[in-house]
């Protein structure tokens, strides 16, 4: 599903943000990669969303050769994968409904579809009750709630989710957490990025971890799938 | 693209021009205002043009031919006269026609020039008429040094005139107008892209969800288009207006002048299709031009 074959990152100025990386990752796992700041997590993610090519190495996910696909693919591609910031990304003009419903009308899905399945979306992480209430009106973990529903629209391969707990109370984190792995349940592909080695070791699932852009570490979790 | 998709994109592309306002009022003020100058002074000089071409009709020349010249030296004249490329027509009269053509203008008091058949004090000459005013001169000066001719008579000072002026109004003219054109593209840029900048966390939100470049563009190029034609509705509005209100200004005026001018003026219904079809053309293009490229330069979509 995702595969890193001896892929380097430098940018112009010399820094090597990832050296001779390889990662694969399977269709239906749930992954942790870990890592401090700095560690190339944020151009491993940028690398994956193809906002950025490698200097050297290849990546395939879901079928997408990123290093050969032509620009106006890139959009398709990310609709393979949903993503998840710890920040949130909300337009705080929209409701909940609307933020998710954005995102299927942006990418050309019919009114019809919309209103099926939003509704859907929204029971399945469980914020049925507030569909048109507004962000600012939700808490952080409700909010990320949103964000998971509109990354899920697109019934994606992959959800990548960067610190998806790093601005959510820690009980609420857990929910969040909890939901992640209900997903992958249902088949999907599921990576968090993060710098917090409590949350990946409460989870026992693979984890990777990155130091100085190498991977230092490939461990297969207790209850791996 | 499915319909609801595109009705909603240009849904967005509108309400972008509510969410900015008073940049969309300033952009829409300064694009009116140079389509109703730029219309404003084509509509003069359509006017303009339409009396000169009434003057530039009149552009017929006379080469007198002296008495002494031999038949050789009209015949080489009239070859030379045929050669030339701005020459529409031309014919030759000789002096026995020129005394005709004398009497004839005389009507009655013709018979005053009988019996100077033998003793003809008129000269024979060629008549031309020329494709355009501004080969007067030109023409005048290929002609003058063949051998027989006498004198030229044409309207040279007037050619020059109106020649002068009709390229010195096209010179000034373009330079405005391409001024006008680019301040106008600047400020729909700046208003462009201060929407680009309020829309910029939905715009990064389509980019991770997978929406298409089109997808990301097409609202704001609706917005640049929308201010291109509210501002030609405008500007077609407000110049109709000015038009009518001066010509019948004109009309009511007792200066002789103005009344024969607004008398001549070019009715606004036979040119009111050109003049909203330019203002649109221009509006459009102009509104989808600017978006497209401050989306190019903001976005790198």
């Amino acid at each position: 599903m995702i595969e890193f074959r001896n892929v380097s990152k430098n940018y112009p100025g010399g820094t090597h943000a990832l050296d001779d990386v390889d990662i694969s990752i399977d269709k239906g796992e749930f992954v942790f990669i870990l890592g401090h700041s700095g560690a190339g997590k944020s151009t491993l993610l940028k690398l994956m969303l193809r906002e950025e090519l490698p200097s050297k190495g290849s990546i395939m996910i879901a079928d997408y050769n990123l290093v050969k696909m032509k620009k106006r693919q890139v959009p398709y591609l990310r609709r393979e994968l949903g993503v998840v910031f710890q920040d949130f990304r909300l337009i705080p003009s929209m409701t909940a409904y609307e933020n998710v419903a954005f995102a299927m009308r942006v990418t050309n899905i019919s009114s019809k579809e919309i209103r099926r399945r939003v509704p859907y979306i929204l029971r399945i992480v469980g914020l049925e009750d507030k569909m048109h209430v507004y962000p600012d009106q939700l808490s952080g973990g409700e909010q990320q709630r949103v964000a998971l529903a509109r990354a899920l629209v697109h019934n994606p391969k992959i959800i990548l989710a960067d610190e998806p707990t790093g601005n959510i109370d820690p009980e609420l984190s857990l929910e969040i957490m909890e939901l992640l792995l209900e997903i992958n349940k249902l088949g999907t592909t599921v990576v968090v990025v993060t710098h917090d080695v409590a949350l990946a070791n409460r989870f026992h699932a693979r984890t990777i971890t990155l130091d100085h852009g190498r991977v230092v570490s490939d461990t297969k979790g207790k209850n791996a799938v | 693209m499915r319909g609801s998709s595109l009705g909603y994109l240009i849904k967005k592309g509108i309400s972008n021009i509510w969410l900015n306002r008073m940049m969309s009022a300033a952009s829409m003020g300064i694009l009116t205002a140079c389509l109703i100058i730029v219309g404003g002074s084509g509509l003069l000089a359509v006017n303009i043009r339409d009396i000169f071409t009434a003057i530039e009709n009149q552009n017929e020349m006379v080469i007198f031919i002296k008495e002494d010249a031999t038949e050789e030296d009209v015949t080489v004249l009239g070859d030379k006269i045929d050669s030339l490329d701005h020459v529409s027509d031309y014919y030759y009269v000789s002096k026995a026609e020129a005394l005709e053509e004398q009497k004839e203008y005389m009507g009655e008091k013709g018979y005053l020039l009988d019996g100077l058949e033998d003793d003809n004090p008129l000269p024979a000459s060629y008549r031309l008429t020329l494709s355009g005013l501004e080969y007067l001169n030109e023409t005048v000066e290929q002609l003058q040094h063949y051998r027989g001719v006498d004198t030229i008579s044409a309207p040279t000072d007037l050619a020059d005139t109106l020649t002068g002026v009709e390229k010195t109004a096209l010179v000034l003219g373009s330079i405005i107008i391409g001024i006008l054109i680019v301040a106008s593209t600047v400020v729909i840029s700046n208003t462009i892209r201060l929407t680009l900048f309020a829309r910029r966390r939905e715009i990064n939100i389509m980019r991770y969800v997978g929406a298409t470049n089109g997808f990301i563009r097409l609202p704001f190029v609706v917005e640049g288009m929308t201010i291109g034609i509210f501002s030609a509705v405008l500007a077609f509005g407000v110049i109709w207006a000015i038009y009518q209100s001066l010509g019948s200004l004109f009309a009511e005026t007792r200066i002789s002048w103005l009344t024969s001018v607004s008398n001549n003026l070019i009715p606004f219904m036979n040119l009111w299709y050109y003049v909203l079809g330019g203002f649109l053309i221009a509006g459009i293009l102009i509104g989808s031009l600017s978006s497209s490229s401050s989306i190019r330069r903001y976005l790198k979509v």
